[in-house]
């Protein structure tokens, strides 16, 4: 598992199971649809929570596999912060709008930010 | 047809309880990539509910 995303990885396993329960009900509910256009509704469900599944198992693979940049949101201003791929604790980067530094830390292995003095 | 309907209120509350879930995650988390296909699904759960409610309406 990929140091720095516990808690991410295991919400997006859990998101994972549901879009595969979500596309098997789907599934079973476009069966059994006697109204033409709701079958053809719960067709295109079916073929979304598909869709989400294997978009949310691509972003799981990459954390897994070190290929997701690591990155935030700017505590001071909201911009992106990238640390890119398998950084290391107390690396520092500096928002490159607002110019705030910060270092990556973990906490209970989840990566985070802290503010660095100016 | 009543079994659409009860069908279709199933899969309403299925997708409140994801638009609650994604709602949810993408303020926990604070990495803009992941909130960025979270907040594509959360649009497409958002849309999907409305198109539900649209068939029960039209078949209540």
């Amino acid at each position: 598992m990929r140091e720095g995303y516990k808690s991410v990885l295991e919400f997006l396993e859990a998101d994972l199971e549901i879009e595969e329960e979500q596309e098997h009900l789907y599934n079973q509910l476009a069966t059994v649809s006697k109204d033409a256009r709701v079958k053809e509704t719960f067709q295109h469900l079916a073929r979304a929570a598909k869709g989400h599944k294997e978009a949310i198992g691509r972003i799981i693979k990459d954390i897994e596999s070190d290929n997701h940049d690591v990155s935030f949101y700017c505590l001071m201003c909201g911009w992106e912060i990238n640390f890119g791929k398998m950084p290391s604790v107390g690396n520092e980067e500096r928002c490159s709008l607002c110019c705030q530094k910060f270092a990556l830390v973990d906490v209970d292995n989840d990566y985070a930010i802290k503010f660095l003095p100016q | 047809m009543n079994k659409d309907i009860e069908n279709l209120k199933l899969a309403i509350q299925k997708k409140d309880l994801g638009i609650e879930r994604y709602s949810d995650q993408i303020k926990a988390f604070g990495d803009p990539q992941i909130n960025a296909l979270l907040e594509g699904i959360l649009h497409n759960e958002i849309r999907h509910k409305s198109e539900l409610e649209d068939h029960l309406n039209r078949l209540s």
